[in-house]
């Protein structure tokens, strides 16, 4: 995991599976995380009010807690927690200081270029073609006996 | 315990360039080496004089395969390949690598590999 110079936050999808309260939390405070895949961004994690979302039945509790504990992927990326199955003061006192802790040790050296830009460059890569004629010409060449007659 | 395929320059070029490809796919199912060969047909692209780029690439293969180098039982088996096949020196590393090691190969082109006894594909 690691921040931009652009306050953009990247994380791996392995990051995702094992560290998943840091990612959401992350999400939480900064608005949004970026997923990559292979180091290619992939997908995003993006914080929204569920209230604008949803319509939410009365008699449930009002406030819903949008960060999920358990590290299973599908279901906490889709998953409302009611309050009462986890104490809000809980993610709301342990988990910043872990996110600060997180984001601050990010190394130095992480590569300076965002990862839309490296993108960019590899899809304007040209490969070398191991069928150029330089090749062939050498395996020609190569097949010719040593000494002739 | 996952089985090991071989992953031809192809499929890793492909990848690098659109994102897509077979290559996520066979991350999940296989286990995954590379050819030396195939290290040097990557790095031999013009696109990696940037070495920042030239790095990127490198750390993609150090985290997702195992590279194969190429020694003398390699290095012979290639030999024999091309003077059966006439195919290319790239072509018949990974083809050596893949029947030394008994791993099929996971390539774009399986035409590339016709004539060179052996050679399966995953």
């Amino acid at each position: 995991m690691y921040k931009t110079k652009n306050n953009k936050v990247i994380a791996s999808l392995t990051e995702l599976k094992n560290k998943t309260g840091d990612i959401l939390a992350l999400a939480d405070e900064f608005g949004e995380v970026t997923l990559t895949s292979y180091n290619r961004p992939r997908y995003k994690v993006i914080r929204i009010e569920m209230e604008e979302v949803v319509d939410l039945d009365s008699e449930a509790p009002k406030k819903k807690v949008k960060v999920a504990v358990q590290p299973k992927v599908k279901e906490e990326l889709e998953a409302e927690i009611p309050a009462e199955e986890i104490k809000k003061s809980e993610v709301e006192v342990a988990v910043p200081a872990k996110v600060e802790v997180a984001v601050a040790t990010q190394p130095e050296e992480k590569p300076e270029e965002p990862a839309d830009v490296i993108e960019d460059e590899l899809s304007k890569m040209q490969p070398w073609d191991r069928h150029n004629e330089k090749e062939k010409e050498f395996i020609r060449k190569a097949l010719m006996p040593l000494i002739t007659n | 315990m996952k089985t090991t395929i071989i992953v031809d320059t192809d499929v890793i070029t492909e990848y690098l360039k659109t994102g897509k490809g077979s290559l996520p796919g066979a991350y999940e199912k296989f286990s995954m080496v590379i050819s030396a060969a195939t290290l040097l047909e990557l790095l031999a692209s013009k696109t990696f004089v940037d070495e920042s780029l030239g790095q990127e690439v490198k750390e993609f293969v150090d985290k997702y395969f195992v590279i194969k180098e190429i020694d003398r039982k390699v290095a012979e088996k290639a030999a024999e390949i091309i003077r059966e096949s006439e195919v290319t020196m790239a072509t018949a590393l990974v083809a050596a690598t893949a029947l030394v090691f008994s791993h099929k190969v996971l390539t774009n082109n399986p035409g590339e590999y016709n004539g060179i006894d052996g050679v399966e594909f995953a």
